[in-house]
């Protein structure tokens, strides 16, 4: 158990996960081909909750060993994610079972992937071209993507919020919003 | 009588120009730091204390508690109306508040919220005058396994809110269980699921978790579901305002909210949220359409803000007579008081009784001037739902992300904020309520901790040896069990009669 434990807490911390990834995308797979295609998005989120709490289950066996009055550290994970294995396998027996309704239909994914990608950049965008620009360019790009067509009114929105995050975030509450490493070198000249 | 007199002339002093207009602006700042999301009343009351600095200590200590109290009820205007709570404590008001918005009765829930936070207010307020020491003595005597108790109790709620499944109930209570394990073990110190990385060692932010999962992931799935071809749907929103009668008829449901928001109040530690989730949970039980709760019912939307009102006055009772601040916010409060050179504690009643006085009618005060501003104000609030959703959805996206990054200037928090809405899409697209997971993450420190500390007490059979655990334990069963009894009576009834 020892040697188990500081393998836990060593590599096991990269594996572990992988394990569980690979777990996942198994039961995606298998569900696709198999009889239960239309329950395929419910059968691999049950099976991610479990292997969620199968995971952090075994990443508990790595925690440092340190114990006060008989209560240890992973007492309380250990108790969670069990509960979570046990209820995400109740939940998947009673999707085989036929007791829960097939899947919701896809309707505008492509629209959230898109907007989460937007989003993603945001944060990169952030990062580098600092927080006015990429918030400017963010809310006229994301009004444009959910099919607002009126560019004059969207110039004057993503406006509008760059000089209210300015004023009321920058000045008022004196947050430090990042002015973006390129800004920032420009500035630096 | 030596009270009384005491109260009225403190509320004699304040009556001149100063201390009215610290009472007005506190109140605004108040209202404004509670409705942005990302900024809490904590965060609100501590970025106003250096301005108190070379202020009279009586003075600055009404202008917090007016910031305190408004912050509050500000929480809720943001999360009837776009559904993005300002406050942690404003999450339960969304549940029925953005519904009735949808609706296009944005108007009726700004007002529902607005009388009762100014009820709610009232009786903490009054509460905190009359029993401040008895009732901070009753709380005093609370060990950690009633505590513990008292979070078991909290978490029994889960049986009524997962509507028709119970096991996705649990299973969110518990996902947001094991993500309150993440970070420094709070009472050993020791790292769990840090995985080495050290904006992981404090856990997850609490705030840009709950944009993420109760705002973007209700923006996803709104994209998710929107035409966009056709008008948006929110520019008929009508802001009609409820009559003095339709006030009336909730007064119940107020009058219960603010008792459970000032007890519940009082407990160190257990604080605004833990009301909300309590008081929603008794009045749905006390309803006869507990279905249509989560859909729109005025009554959730009452018992959220009267609780979360009330809990302020609650939670001033334990700092001031004890020392024991019984909320992040109280925290922050008793530090100003500090830095004024003011230690708060049962000496400060013997050396100080008319700056408690002073606070007592301030907050009284404040209260109403709350109602005044907050009637004259939130209407304003009511033309968020009037804004076209294809303009309104990058808004909050940008609120969101801005207000994530706010709590502590960091942009692992923006990041954590879209994780979290991208999980909360996900789990609601598969009909998992994302309220049980809300409340695991609010309650799961507090069980851990007064678990594990009740069991270094008095061994593994702890809380099993109070009579005030086990009267807390046979009531959060009770409330587990009877709801989901109910519901599968109801579904056999309903079988019966489809036959």
């Amino acid at each position: 158990m020892e040697s188990f434990s500081s393998w836990v807490a060593g590599s096991g911390q990269a594996i572990l996960p992988l394990i569980g990834a690979c777990i996942v995308l198994l039961a995606w797979a298998l569900a696709r081909r198999g009889s239960m295609r239309q329950y395929v998005g419910r059968i691999t989120l049950d099976t991610a909750l479990a292997a969620i709490g199968l995971v952090a289950y075994a990443l508990t066996y790595g925690f440092p060993s340190m114990s006060f009055a008989g209560v240890d550290a992973e007492l309380v994970p250990r108790v969670w994610a069990g509960l979570l294995v046990a209820l995400a396998i109740v939940r998947l027996i009673r999707v085989f079972a036929g007791k829960d309704s097939p899947d919701p239909g896809a309707r505008r994914l492509d629209k959230v992937l898109l907007l989460m990608a937007l989003l993603v950049l945001k944060i990169i965008g952030i990062t580098w071209a600092g927080y006015f620009i990429s918030a400017g360019l963010f809310v006229f790009a994301c009004g444009l993507l959910l099919g607002y067509r009126d560019l004059r009114s969207l110039v004057l929105v993503a406006g509008g919020w760059v000089a209210f995050s300015y004023f009321v975030f920058y000045r008022l509450l004196s947050v430090p919003l990042p002015t973006g490493i390129l800004l920032a070198a420009v500035l630096r000249r | 009588m030596q009270g009384l007199i005491g109260l009225l002339k403190a509320a004699g002093s304040l009556m001149s120009l100063e201390p009215l207009l610290l009472i007005t602006a506190g109140i605004i700042v108040g209202i404004l730091a509670g409705a942005m999301p990302g900024v809490s009343p904590s965060m609100g009351v501590a970025l106003m204390v250096p301005f108190t600095y070379a202020m009279d200590p009586s003075l600055a200590l009404v202008y917090l508690a007016a910031i305190y109290l408004a912050a509050n009820y500000g929480g809720s205007i943001t999360a009837v109306t776009i559904n993005t709570p300002g406050t942690p404590s404003a999450v339960v008001t969304a549940f029925d508040g953005y519904p009735l918005a949808k609706k296009g009765r944005a108007g009726e829930a700004l007002g529902v919220s607005l009388v009762a936070s100014f009820v709610g207010g009232a009786v903490g307020i009054i509460v905190l005058i009359l029993f401040s020491g008895p009732l901070a003595r009753v709380a005093l005597k609370f060990w950690p396994a009633e505590y513990f108790s008292l979070s078991v109790l909290g978490l029994s709620t889960i049986a009524s809110m997962g509507g028709q499944n119970a096991i996705k109930s649990a299973i969110s209570a518990v996902l947001g269980l094991l993500i309150c394990t993440i970070g420094m073990d709070p009472v050993l110190g020791v790292s769990r699921f840090t995985f080495g990385n050290v904006n992981l060692f404090d856990g997850f932010e609490f705030i840009p978790m709950l944009i993420g999962l109760l705002a973007l992931s209700e923006v996803f799935a709104e994209v998710e579901n929107f035409d966009f071809t056709a008008e948006s749907a929110a520019g008929s929103a009508k802001a009609k305002w409820p009559s003095l009668g339709y006030y009336w008829k909730l007064r119940m449901s107020m009058l219960r909210a603010s008792i459970i928001g000032t007890i519940v109040g009082i407990f160190p530690g257990a604080g605004a949220t833990i009301a909300t989730f309590i008081s929603y949970d008794v009045e749905k039980r006390f309803s006869s359409t507990p279905e249509e709760f989560g859909q729109g019912m005025p009554e959730g939307v009452a018992a959220a803000e009267a609780s979360n009102s009330a809990s302020v006055g609650g939670a001033l009772v334990p700092m001031l007579t004890l020392g024991i601040p019984g909320s992040a916010t109280a925290a922050v409060l008793m530090g100003a008081l500090m830095i004024h050179n003011l230690q708060p504690g049962p000496e400060l009643f013997v050396k100080s009784p008319e700056l408690i006085y002073k606070l007592f009618a301030s907050l009284l005060i404040g209260n109403i001037a709350m109602l005044i501003l907050g009637l004259a104000g939130s209407r304003l609030w009511i033309n968020v739902t009037r804004v076209r959703k294809q303009i309104l959805f990058p808004l909050i996206f940008a609120f969101a992300m801005i207000g994530s990054y706010a709590v502590n200037s960091s942009m692992w928090d923006v990041m954590v904020c879209l994780g979290f809405g991208v999980l909360g899409w996900i789990l609601k697209r598969y009909g998992y309520p994302l309220p049980p997971l809300v409340l695991g993450m609010v309650l799961g420190e507090m069980a851990e901790v007064n678990l594990r500390r009740a069991v270094m007490m008095a061994g593994p059979t702890a809380i099993l040896q109070r009579p005030g655990s086990v009267a807390l334990l046979v009531i959060a069963a009770l409330s587990f069990a009877i709801p989901i009894l109910q519901a599968k009576k109801a579904k056999e009834r309903l079988g019966a009669r489809s036959q």
